[in-house]
């Protein structure tokens, strides 16, 4: 895909980075030549200084034939007139933004930016899920089965140095493990021999309904 | 929104009208050329603060606002404003000063009525010196 960054802070770098190293065709918009340089010199030359809301620096930018447009400014208003005029002047067929204010989310998605990403809101999600269920943390949703997520958890120190072997742990009927991320960094699909032990991440996927008993079964008992 | 000259201006001749005007900038010194008389009758209502915040906006009654206008410097600040103020707060007229004419251009079909500070006051000198 051909796509274009509007901000090279550390969200719009560390974006251009991976989507270079997954093969995508980049430019990198950004009004701080400091910035362009440094990311220039990691990646080959893939930024243009200027404003990102300058139509001249987009169409520079190769705005033209671009498949996705992704602003990444601290600056809502910024990111809401690149992404508008990518829209609806260079007719770019995706527009994704960072939002920093609340609020603004709503309107870029009733504007029709294609996916405003909330950074309050999910930095706040994550601290209130970490507060409220310690040691379990929500990966993601699993879409189109009712209310199932995939969610992770470390193995307490209670399972002890070597472990338990799987077929011992019995979950809870909806809920299921379909990988073993080990203390030495190693994912495994675990067999009903493999052995959970401590300091090992476990991932599941399961129900809201199931999540308690889970947790029971994977978090410290003094944590509860 | 933006109590620069233009802002001043507008809410300066809107007051003198008896409308009452909720003007918003984030420098408190920016409102100090407008009509002391006006602020003290209640009908320019200066307020400090950001008009691209909901808090700031609410301050300034947004939801009971028949009119907003859009005017400090900066482009993308105002489409914002103007855009949090139509499509959030339902403000049945939005006008939003945007000076770049290719920004200008996208939001004409968007609902939004856009003026350009300069192409204004570039019609109007022509229009004084009779071309």
């Amino acid at each position: 895909m051909h796509i274009i960054i509007v901000g090279a802070g550390r969200i719009g770098s560390s974006l251009a980075r991976w989507l270079v190293s997954a093969g995508h065709e980049i430019a990198v918009v950004d009004r701080d030549r400091s910035r362009c340089a440094a990311l220039d010199e990691a990646l080959g030359s893939v930024t243009v200084s200027g404003d990102g809301t300058d139509a001249g620096v987009l169409s520079k930018a190769g705005l033209n034939r671009a498949d996705v447009l992704i602003a990444t400014t601290r600056k809502d208003d910024v990111n809401l007139v690149a992404c508008q005029l990518a829209k609806h002047h260079f007719k770019v067929p995706r527009t994704v933004s960072v939002v920093n204010v609340r609020v603004h989310a709503e309107l870029f998605s009733i504007l029709g930016i294609d996916l405003a990403i909330d950074v309050p809101e999910i930095v706040l999600g994550r601290i209130q899920e970490a507060l409220s269920h310690p040691g379990i943390v929500h990966l993601m949703p699993v879409s189109g089965i009712d209310g199932k997520s995939v969610v992770s958890f470390k193995i307490p120190a209670r399972f002890g140095t070597e472990g338990r072997p799987m077929r011992d742990i019995s979950l809870p009927d909806g809920a299921m493990i379909p990988l073993v991320i080990t203390r030495e960094g190693e994912a495994t699909i675990p067999s009903e021999n493999t052995l959970i032990r401590a300091g090992d991440e476990v991932v599941a996927v399961t129900t809201a309904q199931f999540e308690e008993d889970l947790r029971d079964l994977f978090t410290e008992e003094n944590e509860k | 929104m933006g109590c620069g000259g233009l802002g001043v201006a507008v809410a300066t001749s809107l007051a003198a009208q008896g409308h009452v005007v909720h003007i918003i900038d984030p420098q408190a010194d920016a409102f100090e050329p407008l009509p002391h008389g006006k602020i003290e009758d209640g009908l320019i209502v200066p307020l400090v603060g950001d008009g691209t915040l909901e808090e700031d906006l609410l301050r300034a009654s947004v939801r009971d606002a028949n009119v907003f206008l859009a005017l400090s410097g900066t482009d993308t600040v105002n489409a914002l404003g103007a855009q949090m103020a139509k499509h959030l707060y339902r403000v049945p007229t939005v006008i939003c000063r945007i000076d770049d004419p290719t920004i200008q251009g996208i939001y004409g079909g968007l609902g939004i009525v856009a003026i350009s500070a300069t192409a204004l006051v570039a019609q109007m000198a022509l229009e004084k010196a009779g071309a």
